[in-house]
């Protein structure tokens, strides 16, 4: 894939500090950053370093303390409403059924005339994350990997331009995670929406990505960023074994291995 | 549906029927239990403690059915009623409001807590009799006594609730658009509603107790006042139909508020 794109999200010298009593603690410092439209770009790095962070701010939810974010050359200033935000917890309305909470978005956003419009493309949406059957079921009525399906819906039903993922599988057991890595492939492909994927599981940002960002080590900037030349469609199940797979995990893990190594010992 | 060879040892059906005797025996063994307890104190009475102090379950039986055909009692029912209903409305009503001013505007919060904090701590019957100083023997000051107790609790749990309401969802709303209206509508209130729930049901009886208190310290009508009647003459039977009759209007009102939760609460199923 190539021709000209351009910058979805960039982030230009943020730093992000939290304040917990006296303690300061500095999860971001001159972070820069710049992922491309139409892209699955994989963020990785050690837990601490400020990834989830980056989202929070893409998402306005919560403001740098230096440096700027823009969101496709706009400066993000207040809530972004152009994204679509996949949380690390599925946090759906445990008191609305599958089917309304996947509708929720379409009707206040008001996308589709009549409510029966919304209504028959939220129930598309069912069936494309394969949870036919369970409209009318409760959050709290599914296993973790359903409520996660769930929560992919609502946030694709809606179709926003820009993705961003925290961790979305980082809970579940490993054949789920990659059941539903095969999912999320599957629907890539046939979208090429811009998603910014991130999460600890190297494995998962090689699986996933087109271009993987390693951060360090918390406070957290870029150490490198490296493009995943992997044909796709791609297949979670078996890419791992292949060579290519094999020589793209060592040369990136010798860059990632001593970030997550010194947290290691930082912590023991 | 498939056909399964019929197993030579009828496992389901003896666990089946052990779980009908299991609530068999639960059933009969509470039905003991109560007229144990009824038989116990039949006896008791009189022998080993003196009738006027205890009277017994046939005489309370005897006295309620009496009670029952006067018109007198049934004015004494609907008073104290009326009197519970409209305190813990009322009350409902101002603790459900003040939680929300409050638990939606920290500045408010800020200045008012430490105040009703204050007037949490005091025990609220021992500011009955204030009430009735001010409003008089009837039913107002009854009216109010419950009302405040209620709008207390209310109050507590429903700020309770908004003060741990899940932020993330919130925000998950936030950004797919959601204003304060549809945050208010899809997340806070059905959260809220387990919290407001809950104080309602605690609210039936602590509404009661507010008004029989009020009528114990001065009333000419109401169960309350019934009751401190039958006490002033020594009458037990009297005093345990009062008693019964306000077990009767808890129950009631438990039933009330439990059509409500199962409503309400449909999701949590």
């Amino acid at each position: 894939m190539s021709g000209i794109r351009g910058v979805a999200v960039g982030f230009y010298d943020v730093k992000k500090t939290f304040t917990k009593g006296r303690d300061q603690l500095t999860v971001l410092d001159k972070m820069t950053l710049q992922t491309e439209e139409n892209e699955l770009t994989c963020i990785v790095g050690p837990s601490g370093c400020g990834k989830s962070t980056l989202l929070n701010l893409v998402a306005g939810l919560s403001p740098v303390d230096a440096g700027r974010v823009e969101f496709r050359g706009r400066l993000v200033t207040s809530v972004n409403t152009d994204i679509g935000y996949i949380t690390q917890d599925s946090n759906l309305l445990p008191w609305c059924t599958v089917l309304e909470n996947i509708q929720l978005p379409l009707d206040i956003r008001h996308v589709g005339k009549t409510s029966a419009a919304r209504r028959s493309r939220a129930l598309e949406w069912i069936a494309h994350v394969g949870l036919d059957g369970f409209a009318h079921h409760y959050p709290h009525q599914l296993s973790g990997g359903m409520q996660k399906r769930v929560s992919i819906a609502r946030t694709l039903v809606y179709d926003p331009d820009v993705i961003l993922m925290d961790e979305p599988f980082g809970p579940l057991d490993a054949i789920t995670k990659m059941v539903l890595q095969n999912l999320l492939l599957r629907l890539w492909q046939e979208r090429q929406k811009t998603i910014i994927y991130v999460t600890h599981d190297l494995t998962e940002a090689i699986t996933l990505g087109d271009r993987v960002v390693i951060m360090t080590k918390r406070p957290g900037m870029v150490k490198a960023v490296l493009p995943v030349n992997m044909a796709r469609p791609r297949d979670a199940f078996s890419l791992s074994e292949t060579p290519e797979y094999a020589a793209i995990h060592r040369q990136f893990w010798e860059l990632m291995r001593p970030e997550v190594i010194e947290v290691d010992r930082g912590r023991g | 549906m498939e056909t399964v060879q019929e197993p030579t040892v009828p496992i389901r059906p003896a666990r089946r029927s052990s779980a009908a005797s299991e609530r068999t025996v639960l059933i009969v063994g509470r039905i003991l239990l109560v007229v144990a307890i009824l038989a116990f104190w039949q006896f008791a009475d009189d022998r080993l403690v003196p009738d006027f102090v205890i009277s017994s379950p046939v005489n309370v039986a005897v006295r309620l059915a009496h009670d029952l055909q006067l018109p007198s009692i049934w004015h004494d029912i609907a008073t104290t009623s009326e009197e519970w209903v409209m305190g813990y409305a009322l009350g409902a009503v101002v603790g459900i409001v003040l939680g929300f001013v409050l638990g939606l505007n920290r500045m408010v919060r800020g200045i008012f807590e430490p105040v009703l904090s204050a007037v949490n701590a005091v025990p609220k019957v021992a500011l009955a009799p204030l009430f009735l100083i001010a409003m008089g023997l009837g039913p107002a000051s009854k009216v109010a006594i419950a009302a405040m107790m209620v709008a207390l609790l209310m109050f507590y749990n429903t700020l309770g609730g908004i003060l741990v309401a899940p932020r993330p969802l919130v925000d998950v709303l936030r950004v797919i658009g959601a204003g304060r209206a549809t945050i208010m509508r899809k997340v806070l209130l059905p959260f809220l509603s387990t919290y407001i729930i809950a104080g309602l049901k605690s609210s039936v009886p602590l509404a009661i107790v507010g008004v029989i208190v009020g009528e114990f310290i001065g009333a000419d009508a109401g169960i309350g006042f019934y009751i401190r009647q039958a006490t002033s003459l020594f009458d037990s039977a009297g005093l345990f139909s009062g008693v019964f009759i306000l077990i009767v209007l808890t129950l009631l009102g438990n039933g009330l508020v439990q059509l409500l939760e199962r409503r309400l609460l449909r999701w949590q199923r």
